[in-house]
């Protein structure tokens, strides 16, 4: 892969990180403006990096990006370490670079960024109906799909 | 709570009208009593509107002698008679020997015995070289009577605190149902704090399956991609093998052509050379041609390869881990429920309450073994005391026959003292014999009344006055031992062979003693009781009525003289005794 490395910090619309801090229970409205884990739901995430990745693959595997516009994202994140690091990462560059022809570390994330846009509304919207993502109707799909 | 009595005294010559009040309530410093230490009881006696100030002695002289004797137990005190309390069983041991007035007699000997002595020491002390040793027996006299009053308060206060334990026993032997109950409770809140150390072990591995999942869920676009770069593989993978086919081929015909004769022996011909040679050439075309043709190999395939293996053996069985959820979820709902339904019958005052009652309990096991240690650790030094004193009245004794000393106080001293011990050796002697007659007495009232005649045999009192059943193996069984119903009817016995060896025409009065007996208890009570005294007078409530009207026999009801009902006045704050029930007395 080529040295062209992401920048540090990953950015996202403000709206996208809302639906990130809900969904790992992180929210401003559920404590009076302060951060805190919300007490009375079960975090569906634990971090938004796993979350972050399960969005990214709902968008890839139903081909569906969310906007890119960069003046758009003026919400930080996530740090690169955190994405490049974590187990998902390789397997995801992997398939991206087959299916996408790209080249540098730079590519892949905003590819990824682009895909999670997509997947986290959807996740978020299923949290707000349900109050719960029900994890095992993506297991069992990926699984039929085998 | 206030109790007000009006009555009138009409023995005398002038009637004196008489108002008796007593009131209950819990003492001031504790707000809300929880046994019966904790109470404050006053009592008030007015005669003729004038506050007596010395109430108990006043009803005791207004009372008629023969009431005055009568075998009173209330309910409470005979449950309190039925713990262990050996001083109360002696006192009433020795309330029948009439040994108060024995004990008056020692008292006032040994107060002459007294006076005695310190006029015998006041004469001796002339003499200078006994004056010290004087002294010295009265310093140990001193310190004796220092001894004899810790004694006496370290005792009282320790028959205070087994009395106040033997209480809250009590109260705890009746909220026995709540303490299973609370036992379960206690199970149940252990259950469900594993429940919860396994529901965080849950989320932790399902947290773990959900950092796996993504990776899953791209998994059939991974093996689509894998497929399609297979296929390239595969074809590049044909290609090399018919290369390599075609070399090989190419290799054997330069090997041929290089031979004279074919391996048959038979001699390669012109004409087959130039063939070989052809061959050769189309092969050497046909490798360049597939050589040609050969992509090169994608690198990523063996490593996307590798990857989906790693995926597949990392199969995030997010199925198992849901399943297993469901059953914790069904497990912490069962444990909730019937957590909650104890807790619903148990409110949380009487979980408190017998928590509260535990603490108490051993707080004050604790402190009846600091008194017991005391009171070993008095008797000691009392002993030595006494021991010094002896020496000191020995040496005087000496020095006395040394200088010829004689006074005529000493036969006064020694007849004073003589008598007293005679007055003691006398009442134990009598007590010793009652105390036999009281056991013979009181087992035969126990085997009509026990439920296990075949398994208890005798009571017995031992020489600390601790009444006991013996089983018919020999074996001594002490009341904490015993069910509370037999515990209370060791009392009853015990108290009516008390009766029996007292040989005075008493009634008896038995108040609210049904409570706390079993079925077969209560038949054989209420068979025996017309045959306990000659007068009976039982005090019940509506329900223990109600019982008894079902359960007694008509039998029963014959002895039956007179019925009075109490009924409450509602805002008149007093009863009204009514006679329901008037029978000739029994022929």
């Amino acid at each position: 892969m080529s040295k062209e490395r992401a920048p540090t910090v990953l950015m996202c619309p403000a709206e996208t990180l809302r639906m990130y801090n809900v969904l790992c229970a992180r929210s401003k409205e559920g404590n009076g403006g302060e951060k805190g884990r919300k007490k009375t739901k079960e975090a569906a995430f634990s971090s938004r990096t796993p979350a972050f990745f399960l969005a990214a693959a709902i968008g890839i595997i139903n081909n569906r990006a969310g906007g890119t516009k960069r003046e758009g994202m003026r919400a930080e994140l996530t740090r690169r370490e955190f994405i490049v690091n974590h187990t998902s990462f390789t397997p995801f560059s992997q398939l991206l670079k087959s299916k996408y022809e790209l080249k540098t570390e730079q590519e892949i994330i905003d590819k990824l960024l682009e895909f999670q846009e997509f997947g986290i509304r959807e996740l978020y919207d299923e949290y707000h109906k349900t109050g719960k993502i029900d994890f095992l109707r993506f297991y069992r799909d990926a699984k039929a799909h085998l | 709570m206030h109790v007000y009595l009006w009555f009138e005294d009409t023995a005398g010559q002038d009637t004196s009208r008489y108002l008796l009040k007593r009131m209950v309530r819990p003492r001031r410093e504790i707000g809300r009593a929880s046994n019966s230490t904790q109470i404050e009881v006053d009592l008030e006696l007015a005669r003729n509107g004038q506050r007596v100030y010395n109430p108990e002695e006043t009803i005791a002289s207004i009372l008629p002698i023969m009431a005055s004797q009568f075998f009173m137990f209330h309910g409470e005190d005979l449950r309190y008679m039925s713990q262990e309390h050996l001083e109360h069983t002696k006192r009433a041991i020795e309330l029948i020997l009439e040994a108060e007035t024995f004990r008056q007699g020692t008292r006032d000997l040994k107060r002459i015995g007294e006076q005695v002595e310190k006029e015998h020491d006041d004469e001796i002390q002339k003499v200078e070289d006994l004056a010290q040793l004087v002294k010295s027996k009265d310093h140990f006299a001193q310190k004796i009577e220092t001894n004899e009053k810790d004694l006496g308060e370290a005792k009282k206060e320790l028959e205070k605190t087994k009395k106040t334990l033997n209480e809250i026993e009590d109260e705890l032997r009746t909220r026995e149902k709540s303490k299973a109950s609370m036992a379960r409770l206690d199970d149940l809140r252990k259950q469900k704090s594993q429940i919860e150390d396994d529901q965080r072990k849950l989320l932790s591995r399902r947290d773990g399956l959900i950092n796996q999942l993504p990776t899953f869920v791209i998994l059939p676009e991974l093996v689509n991609i894998l497929d399609k770069k297979h296929e390239k593989h595969k074809i590049r993978e044909e290609i090399l093998e018919k290369i390599q086919q075609l070399k090989g081929r190419l290799d054997l015909a330069k090997e041929v052509s290089k031979l004279k004769a074919c391996i048959c022996g038979h001699d390669i011909t012109q004409v087959e050379r130039k063939f070989i040679q052809k061959q050769q050439e189309k092969t050497g075309k046909l490798i360049t041609e597939l050589t040609s043709q050969l992509v090169e190999e994608d690198p990523t395939y063996y490593e996307l390869r590798e990857t989906i293996k790693g995926v597949r053996s990392s199969n995030p069985d997010i199925e198992t881990l849901e399943k297993d959820m469901a059953d914790l979820r069904i497990r912490k709902d069962e444990v909730d429920s019937a957590t909650k339904s104890i807790e619903r019958q148990l409110s949380g005052s009487e979980e408190e309450k017998i928590r509260e009652l535990n603490t108490e309990k051993d707080d004050l096991r604790r402190k009846e073994g600091e008194i017991e240690e005391r009171i070993r650790n008095i008797e000691k030094s009392k002993k030595e005391n006494e021991e010094h004193k002896e020496t000191c009245i020995r040496l005087i004794k000496q020095r006395e026959k040394a200088y010829s000393i004689s006074t005529s106080l000493d036969g006064q001293y020694d007849l004073t003292k003589r008598c007293y011990d005679a007055f003691d050796f006398v009442l134990a002697k009598l007590s010793g014999l009652r105390k036999s007659q009281i056991m013979e007495y009181s087992t035969q009232f126990f085997n009509k009344l026990t439920n296990k005649p075949e398994e208890y045999t005798r009571i017995d009192i031992d020489d600390n006055y601790n009444v006991r059943v013996v089983d018919s193996k020999g074996n001594i069984i002490f009341r904490p031992g015993l069910s509370t119903a037999e515990r209370e009817i060791v009392a009853l016995s015990f108290i009516l062979g008390l009766k029996n060896a007292s040989e005075k025409i008493a009634p008896l009065v038995l108040d609210t003693f049904f409570v706390h007996l079993d079925e077969s208890h209560y038949s054989n009570i209420v068979s025996a009781l017309p045959s306990f005294s000659d007068q009976t007078i039982l005090i019940l409530t509506d329900l223990e009525y109600k019982n008894l009207k079902e359960r007694a026999s008509e039998s029963f009801f014959e002895s039956v003289n007179q019925i009075w009902k109490i009924n409450r006045i509602r805002g008149e704050e007093r009863s009204e005794p009514k006679l329901t029930k008037e029978m000739s007395i029994h022929e």
